[in-house]
């Protein structure tokens, strides 16, 4: 959201009474005109510490204010003599307007007997510009845990005024912190010690990575960081439900697994969950059954279902008769079928046991096989970044592979002369295919392992049923023949729970199915989303940063940029940083080029971002002659600056060029001058201020 | 009434439903035909892989990794040893973790080095990487080292098991690990 400053105010209070100064300031170019020495840039650190933001000038909390505000105020008296007088309280404030016509006055106390210099008195009112009462202030706080974030820090406060919705950025330990305000705040304000570099300032304390690259993308809204923090939720949602997935359906096995049975048609994970290009169709699970182990074969749990309740009524038809024909014979000839039947059952459970133990014994070794060779793989890749950074710190040895002393290469060092060694990217490869072989081979003993698994505990349930039925025609052998058959009774109650439990399990089964039938939908989406998301920087911000980075060039060429073609320059794509191929800019140019190539980079941000981010439109520049930058390059630089911010925003820029030449330079250019003379900033003051806290 | 074994299903066989579970249990064990294998073998002479580990950049980089985790970059000769060591597998980690954490029964063998670190050690201090104090018996990281292993710092994916597992090991300095090992003989 566009914002404007409207006015700066400071305050000192001394035994001989009040010194102060108001700077109003417009929308569009000001120049901030004075003398040497009679304190320009005081107003700049003024509106920095009014702002809490002096901590993007240095690590320490000390604000960097000068005397006038916290030792002595010294005023001119004539034939060169000045007068000094204590200063016993001060303060400093700055007035706001933000696109929404909303005001904002803070106020800061650099010496106070009661009011802390992290306490914040805001005004909503514009009271600096206008002789309002005014009303009372409500306090907030700044540099303590909190302040960008909680309802009454102040720097909360700032960037809901401004409209500007932070991101998280990573830090150095790989913590997410938001992107602070005072980070961003260098791209507005230059302050007069960070003319020696091209880019502005960076902002270390927070331990933020590429701090200039992240205020660039959030003043510039760019969309790649955008992208690449939704393609991180996604996944992690992803992950999330990879896990419910297989969590879901190890239950379902479990509960499958009770009848001895396996359950047919569930993917270990479904469509979508693995990274591919590509629309991803959601997995069907129309065809997801349940098979159950009877007489050797697999089964569909329904076709059971069907056949058991068919004995089942035979059986119950047979009881009622309650009549028993001689079946002895036939008895005793069924009852040696099912011993042989049932050896055979238990040394085939024996068989597969043992088979079991050799797969999950080699699915262990093949486990640990992986894990060895994705580390190895890791060290060889971390030895392709260590070669990146051995020759950005020109580490010789690192970097190209030879002896530091004696330039020879160090392959013997290594291989012990055993003849040529493989490549690091051929070692990632081979790495990588055997890494391919043992998932392969992995994967073929689990399937073993689970085969194995389902099997035998179908073959134990066979021999279960199998024990009870010998039992009970045994039992029948030995009894009188006019009873009910116990073989009977014994069959139809194992029948029966038998159904009751297959009919547990399916209902289980209906009620698992349909939860992966949502997580495969969500699962599939996820994806697709992620498939859709733009990889790398997208078109939309590479058009961003290409106008970002013509302007600039334009801006350097009107500057008369000397070092060398302003063609040269360009802005990087990772970086985001003015930039000539293979020349370090802050070294490599004149000290004028890097104050030059610093206005046209920051006013190129300035201007793309207003139109297309939340950039609020300020810009202030704290003397940029000091590096000798010739008037009439001076002069066009205000041009521009004056084109530029006519009706869009607002630049401020302090400046000691004697009057004349200044008002030469303006001629034609749409500027206000803010003139403060050759007399000290701070001027005695009997006025009655409704903001004064007194002393 | 015919009270034989129910008949669920279909007999699928003459002998019983035997035959059957022995071929699940076959199924289980697969086997390979030979004739597969009966293809002309040739041999020819290839670079060798070599483990990452004796890969110079590698121990160098691991070396200044291990230097910057100590008190004031420096580190004794023997512990740089020990470290080094310990960073080779999951195993060597996890008994250096024991050893520090005072489990006795880990102790039996106390004494670790790396046969490749001095050389490891002298390359680095010809580049400038490192340099020898304390009479050559501890050595520290130089300007130029430090810059070089912040930047290995901060290189998130570099390193990662390596990181993580000297971010276990806590405060690393001399004294604290001579301390920490008390009497284990190294």
């Amino acid at each position: 959201m566009r914002a404007l400053v409207r006015a700066i105010r400071l305050v000192s209070h001394t035994p001989d009474g009040n010194y102060s100064r108001t700077i109003r300031l417009s929308p569009g170019l000001n120049v901030i005109r004075g003398e040497n020495g009679i304190g320009k840039t005081q107003i700049i650190q003024a509106m920095i510490y009014a702002l809490g933001l002096e901590r993007m000038l240095a690590t320490r909390a000390n604000a960097p204010l000068g005397s006038a505000l916290t030792s002595e105020v010294r005023t001119k008296l004539g034939e060169g003599r000045e007068a000094a007088s204590r200063v016993i309280g001060s303060w400093v404030a700055i007035e706001l307007e933000n696109e929404n016509g909303q005001s904002l006055v803070a106020q800061r106390h650099v010496m106070h007997s009661t009011i802390r210099p992290d306490l914040v008195r805001v005004w909503a009112q514009p009271v600096l510009t206008r002789n309002i009462g005014g009303g009372s202030p409500s306090d907030y706080f700044l540099h303590a845990s909190g302040s960008a974030t909680h309802e009454r820090g102040f720097h909360r406060l700032l960037a809901d005024f401004l409209g500007w919705q932070l991101p998280s950025v990573p830090t150095y330990s790989g913590r997410q912190i938001p992107l602070y305000i005072d980070v961003v705040f260098p791209f507005l304000v230059v302050d007069q010690q960070s003319w020696g570099s091209a880019t502005p300032r960076k902002v270390e304390r927070y331990q933020i990575r590429d701090p200039l690259r992240h205020s660039f993308e959030f003043l510039l809204a760019l969309n790649g960081p955008i992208a690449q923090k939704r393609r991180a939720e996604l996944e992690e949602l992803m992950a999330e439900l990879r896990t419910t997935w297989a969590a879901t359906k190890s239950a379902l096995e479990a509960s499958v697994g009770v009848l001895g049975g396996r359950l047919i048609g569930v993917p270990v994970q479904p469509a979508g969950s693995a990274s591919r290009k590509g629309a991803v169709e959601q997995t069907d699970l129309s065809s997801a059954h349940i098979e159950l182990f009877r007489n050797g074969e697999w089964r569909s749990a329904d076709s059971v279902v069907e056949k058991l309740q068919e004995e089942l009524r035979r059986l119950r038809a047979a009881l009622q008769r309650e009549v028993r024909e001689q079946v002895d014979e036939a008895r005793s000839r069924e009852l040696t079928q099912l011993r042989d039947e049932y050896a055979e059952v238990t040394a085939a459970a024996h068989l597969i046991d043992q088979d079991m133990s050799i797969s999950e014994a080699q699915l262990t070794v093949l486990d640990r096989r992986l894990d060895g060779l994705s580390e190895e793989r890791d060290r060889n890749s971390d030895i392709r970044t260590l070669v990146r950074l051995g020759s950005q710190t020109a580490a010789q040895h690192i970097a190209d592979h030879n002896c530091p002393t004696c330039q020879q290469p160090l392959d013997g060092l290594e291989s012990e002369h055993l003849g040529p060694t493989l490549s690091v990217d051929d070692t990632i490869s081979l790495l990588n295919s055997q890494i391919n072989t043992t998932k392969k081979m992995r994967d073929q003993a689990q399937v073993a392992v689970e085969y194995s698994a389902s099997a035998f505990a179908a073959l134990q349930r066979q021999a279960d049923q199998l024990r009870v039925r010998i039992r009970a025609l045994e039992a029948d052998l030995l009894e009188p023949v006019a009873e009910v058959s116990q073989a009977d009774i014994a069959a139809r109650i194992t029948l029966e729970l038998q159904l009751e439990e297959i009919g547990r399990v399916q209902d289980k089964f209906a009620e698992g199915i349909f939860t992966l039938e949502e997580l495969a939908t969500r699962i599939a989406s996820a994806r697709n989303e992620i498939n859709a998301l733009p990889e790398g920087i997208p078109d939309s911000d590479v058009l961003l940063i290409d106008e970002v980075s013509q302007t600039m060039t334009r801006y350097l060429k009107d500057s008369r940029f000397r070092s060398y073609s302003p063609s040269q320059v360009h802005l990087d794509r990772d970086s985001l940083r003015p930039t000539r191929e293979g020349f370090d800019i802050d070294i490599d140019v004149s000290a004028s080029d890097v104050v030059r190539m610093k206005i046209a980079y920051l006013e190129a941000v300035r201007s793309v971002g207003m139109s297309v981010g939340p950039h609020p439109g300020i810009l202030v520049l704290d003397e940029p002659r000091q590096q000798d930058i010739d008037p009439s390059d001076f002069g066009t630089i205000l041009r521009y600056l004056g084109v530029a911010a006519k009706g869009t925003g607002q630049i401020i820029v302090t400046s000691a060029t004697p009057k004349g030449e200044l008002d030469r330079l303006l001629r034609g250019t749409q500027a206000t001058n803010v003139e403060l003379g050759d007399q000290k900033l701070l001027q005695a003051d009997r006025s009655v201020d409704a903001l004064d806290a007194g002393v | 009434m015919n009270l034989h074994a129910p008949a669920l299903f279909d007999e699928p066989e003459e002998e019983g439903s035997g035959g059957a579970y022995w071929e699940i249990a076959a199924q289980s064990s697969p086997t390979h035909d030979a004739a597969d294998l009966n293809v002309p073998v040739v041999f020819r002479r290839q670079p060798r892989p070599i483990s990452a580990r004796q890969r110079v950049a590698y121990r160098s980089g691991l070396l200044l990794l291990i230097l910057s985790k100590f008190n004031r970059n420096a580190a004794k000769l023997e512990n740089i040893h020990l470290l080094t060591w310990a960073t080779r597998s999951s195993r060597t980690r996890r008994i250096l973790i024991a050893w520090l954490s005072g489990h006795t029964s880990a102790r039996l063998v106390g004494y670790r080095t790396d046969p490749e670190l001095p050389v490891t050690i002298s390359l680095a201090i010809v580049d400038g990487l490192v340099s020898p104090t304390g009479n050559g018996q501890r050595v520290k990281l130089t300007d130029k080292g430090v810059l070089l292993a912040n930047m290995i710092d901060s290189e998130r994916d570099l390193f990662r098991l390596e990181k993580e597992f000297l971010a276990r090991l806590g405060a690393l300095s001399d004294a604290s690990i001579a301390r920490r090992m008390g009497g284990v003989s190294r």
